[in-house]
């Protein structure tokens, strides 16, 4: 189940980025060869961003890539394994409780779309909700996992 | 109670929104007594334009001045106000925006958004730089010509016979020196500010926007606010209102004066460029496109008189 | 005071090892939320961080870098380059100083130079017998000439931020830029005099010109993107999709050395670095919301800057604060914050706003080597493995020589204004 989750976080955060590709080298090419350049690949691609951002966060929750500021060195022992238990834990309440101030800002989006595209902002936020609800789903799994990859978790992409 | 009110914007320190409006406003203020104070955030130190729209919806932000197009996504009708060619004049503007047809729009932007009007400030004419001079449509003809990201200043380009490139703002002043652009439009003092002179050779005094900003209070927190603290605050905001539009004209002036001067950039006159033919293709233009929407019926009807 | 309690509450989260982006959005979002601000204002600040169109330079950067490493082309620079100075002692010092500089003709921020070079220059380092602290530190060094030298994301941001013109600024960078460039070789230099560093042997004129050969299709790339950029082809961050493209075009139809598979894995890896860099730049957005509303760093500097009115003491203050700013804030949302506070104070001193613009960059650069919050540390921990610690130590001893080019752009302005003066700005 949370192998299929994985593997769609990836298929999907890789498109945002062959679209980011796409869309700047369309904005490119739309300007030479047409007489009607898009009005419309600027906002895209930067949405394209914001989506990968957050649904990357969880990708990276996942495959234990987020930066972490880890001035210890790879130590082991109980003591290291306590405080990995203790960041996953607060992986988890992190990420529900940032999934909540994106999910209350959707909510108070109600229908205002995005000026050049005509996106609804809202489902931008609900993104940002869902990477970051994910984002827990993700640490909750290494909370239970016995997997003993405890000591070298959140350390390098 | 005593009230701190957060007044963020996206002009830097020195524009005139804030050193003859926001801080003559925190010395009148001051002198009234009733226990408001204003603490200024300019430069985008909260937020950009549209995100300020957010947080002052949101409470987050008291108080904003805006550009009123950037209201729009949340009340069409702000579309109006920043539309090619509406207002012949800042006077003309104060004509649509105190009637009482401006004062149901307000209201709608009351109740549509919890966003409250308390006065308009001029911002200014919004002119074109580019490599030629610009005196009629015709010579923006195929012209790769700069707007904001936002589907109403795409339409007024196009509506004054240009081809709309969005860009960042932040992206222009290379892409015209570099030529991916050709030409952009901003009032004067941001063409000072950005030294667009300096990859331009002209300015063309189209002012095809004349851009008066609604100054704005969060209804949140108005409404916390006790009756003498509304009324002295709607008056504070009034009360510096013609000392802005001051401002703003003496600067205008005073740049135009100094580019004749030094040369840097050749100044087209409004005298020397065909408003007629560029009013009447905007408004063709802009009627025609925005004909279905409640903003767009209105339009015609204030450019019909 | 609440301020304080706020930093104090990030710093230990950090050292609970919680990641970066969480623990500074965590605290700052309570805060907002203590501080009777409602639910929404957090995650409009994440959104707005991220929100920006010269950001795409990122993604688009960090993966021309990776299909350079995995097409071969990053490799092909470096033979060639190594071929010709292999025989000096510690001549990957100096290669690793000139990738920069070449790279920083197609690059316009640190973090893309430190992802697109920083895992190859590092890992040929290490296997050529190089210490790994001395390799990851000339790396993490060197890349802050990126955003020097034009293109810069940064020097956009400070001329629309100051008002200044924006082509001054960006050819003013060109000098300090190889200045940098110098005081980095000399550092190395000072190294090879007192480590054992190992050396290549000298080749063949007709060994370094088979190297050139097979490396020109690469060494064209900074060519394009910058003739590009000054023949009005593309803006500098459309120039990241063309060094995609380019990068594409030659690993897979001129090197042949991509096959779907590692296309699928180079996409993966874009995504996954872009999003652990992002998450922590619109983290970041929601910390100096928190600050710009408590007006920090205008009492801060008010209470540093209110002591003097010698030029030549508030460069060096400045130069302080922003050193000490950079080491907690990421230099784009410092730059928002700091420089149109220091403005009426850089006029009031009678200094020049593009010099100014050059120091303040350079400085908010040195920053993104500094911890807690330095960016290219944490970049190349992600590309290259290197721990955090090796990391932070490896740079230390190379923030001596960049400090050094700093203080000499500080306090002679011809470094920075002799070009924009000759061109005419
Ligand atoms: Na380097
Ligand atoms: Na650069």
């Amino acid at each position: 189940m949370l192998r299929v989750v994985k593997i769609l976080e990836a298929a999907i955060c890789v498109t945002f980025v062959v679209a980011i590709v796409a869309l700047t080298s369309m904005q490119i090419v739309a300007r030479y060869g047409m007489s009607q350049p898009f009005t419309w690949t600027e906002e895209l691609s930067r949405f394209a961003l914001i989506s990968l951002t957050f649904l990357g966060a969880a990708l990276v929750t996942g495959s234990s890539g987020h930066i972490v500021v880890d001035l210890s060195g790879p130590t082991k022992g109980r003591w290291s394994r306590l405080v990995d238990t203790l960041s996953s834990a607060l992986v988890v309440l992190s990420g529900l409780f940032l999934s909540v101030m994106g999910a209350s800002k959707a909510l108070s989006l109600g229908g205002i779309k995005a000026s050049a595209t005509g996106v609804p902002l809202a489902a931008l936020y609900w993104i940002m909700a869902a990477g970051f609800a994910l984002m827990s789903v993700h640490a909750l799994a290494r909370l239970f996992s016995r997997s003993g990859h405890a000591t070298d978790h959140l350390r390098g992409i | 109670g005593d009230v701190s009110l957060r007044f963020a914007h996206i002009w830097a320190p020195g524009h005139p929104f804030q050193t003859c409006g926001i801080d003559k406003m925190a010395e009148m203020l001051k002198k009234a007594d009733v226990g408001l104070s204003i603490r200024a955030y300019p430069s985008e130190q909260l937020g950009t334009m549209a995100q300020l729209a957010d947080s002052v919806v949101s409470g987050d932000v008291d108080m904003s001045v805006f550009g009123a197009s950037y209201l729009a996504n949340r009340y069409e009708m702000m579309n109006l106000f920043d539309s090619a060619y509406v207002f012949e004049s800042a006077e003309d503007a104060s004509k649509l925006i105190e009637s009482k047809r401006g004062a149901e729009i307000w209201q709608g932007l009351l109740e549509k958004t919890g966003i409250r009007r308390l006065g308009n400030w001029l911002y200014g004419a919004r002119h074109i730089t580019a490599n030629k001079p610009v005196r009629s449509p015709a010579d923006l003809e195929g012209v790769k010509f700069r707007v904001p990201d936002n589907s109403l200043m795409i339409e007024n380009a196009r509506s004054i016979g240009a081809t709309p490139v969005p860009m960042a703002f932040g992206e222009v002043y290379l892409a015209l020196q570099q030529g991916v652009i050709d030409a952009q439009e901003n009032p004067l003092t941001v063409i000072e500010t950005q030294k667009f002179t300096e990859v331009q050779d002209y300015v063309s005094l189209t002012g095809h926007m004349i851009q008066v900003s609604p100054v704005v209070v969060s209804e949140k927190t108005w409404q916390k606010l006790d009756d003498s603290q509304r009324d002295t605050l709607l008056n504070v905001v009034k009360g510096v209102t013609e000392g802005v539009n001051e401002c703003v004209r003496s600067q205008e002036a005073a740049l135009v004066a100094k580019w004749q001067k030094d040369a840097s950039v050749t100044v087209i006159p409004a005298d020397e460029i065909d408003m007629d033919a560029f009013r009447k293709k905007a408004r063709e233009h802009i009627s025609k496109t925005y004909g279905d929407t409640e903003w767009g019926k209105i339009y015609a009807e204030f450019v019909s008189r | 005071m609440t301020l304080i309690l706020l930093i104090i509450s990030i710093l230990v989260l950090l050292a609970f090892r919680l990641p970066v982006a969480l623990a500074l959005a965590v605290p700052s979002a309570v805060y907002v939320l203590l501080g009777g601000f409602s639910m929404e204002i957090a995650a409009q600040r994440m959104f707005a961080g991220v929100d920006s169109f010269p950001l795409l330079a990122v993604p688009l950067f960090m993966l021309a870098g990776a299909l350079m490493n995995q097409g071969g082309i990053t490799e092909r620079i470096f033979e060639f380059v190594e071929s010709a100075l292999g025989h000096i002692r510690g001549s990957l010092g100096y290669v690793n100083i000139s990738a920069s500089v070449v790279f920083s003709g197609m690059s316009g921020a640190a973090v893309v130079d430190a992802a697109g070079l920083g895992a190859i220059e590092i890992k040929a380092m290490k296997e050529r017998g190089y210490d790994e602290k001395f390799a990851v530190g000339i790396t993490a060094a060197s890349s802050t000439i990126g955003p020097i030298i034009p293109p810069s994301i940064p020097a956009v941001v400070y001329a629309v931020t100051a008002g200044v013109s924006l082509g001054s600024l960006f050819i003013a960078g060109v000098l300090p830029g190889l200045l940098m460039a110098l005081a980095l070789a000399i550092a190395v230099y000072v190294y090879t005099r007192f480590n054992d560093v190992p050396t290549s042997r000298r080749e063949s004129a007709a060994f370094i010109w088979k190297a050139f050969v097979r490396a020109l299709p690469a060494l064209m790339a900074p060519v394009i993107i910058l003739a590009g950029i000054f023949a009005g082809f593309f803006t500098p961050t459309e120039a990241g999709a063309i060094a995609v493209l380019y990068a594409l075009l030659v690993a897979a139809v001129v090197y042949r050395a991509i096959t779907w598979r590692q296309l699928w894995t180079v996409l993966l890896q874009t995504a996954e670095m872009t999003a652990a860099i992002m998450v922590i730049v619109a983290a970041s957005a929601v910390f100096s919301w928190v600050l710009a509303l408590e007006q920090a760093p205008q009492l801060l500097s008010a209470a540093v800057l209110g002591t003097t009115d010698s030029p030549f003491v508030f460069v060096l203050l400045v130069i302080v604060v922003l050193l000490l700013v950079g080491m907690v804030l990421e230099p784009l949302t410092a730059i928002l914050i700091l420089v149109p506070m220091l403005q009426p104070l850089v006029r009031a001193y009678g200094l020049d706003p593009v010099h100014f613009g050059v120091i303040t960059i350079l400085a908010l650069m040195i920053g993104l080597l500094t911890p807690p919050v330095g960016l290219v540390l944490y970049v190349l921990h992600s590309v290259s493995g290197v721990s955090i610690r090796t990391a932070i130590q490896g740079t230390l001893p190379f923030l001596i020589p960049l400090i050094a080019a700093l203080l000499l752009i500080a306090y002679v302005p011809q470094i920075s204004l002799l070009l924009p003066r000759y061109f005419g700005f």
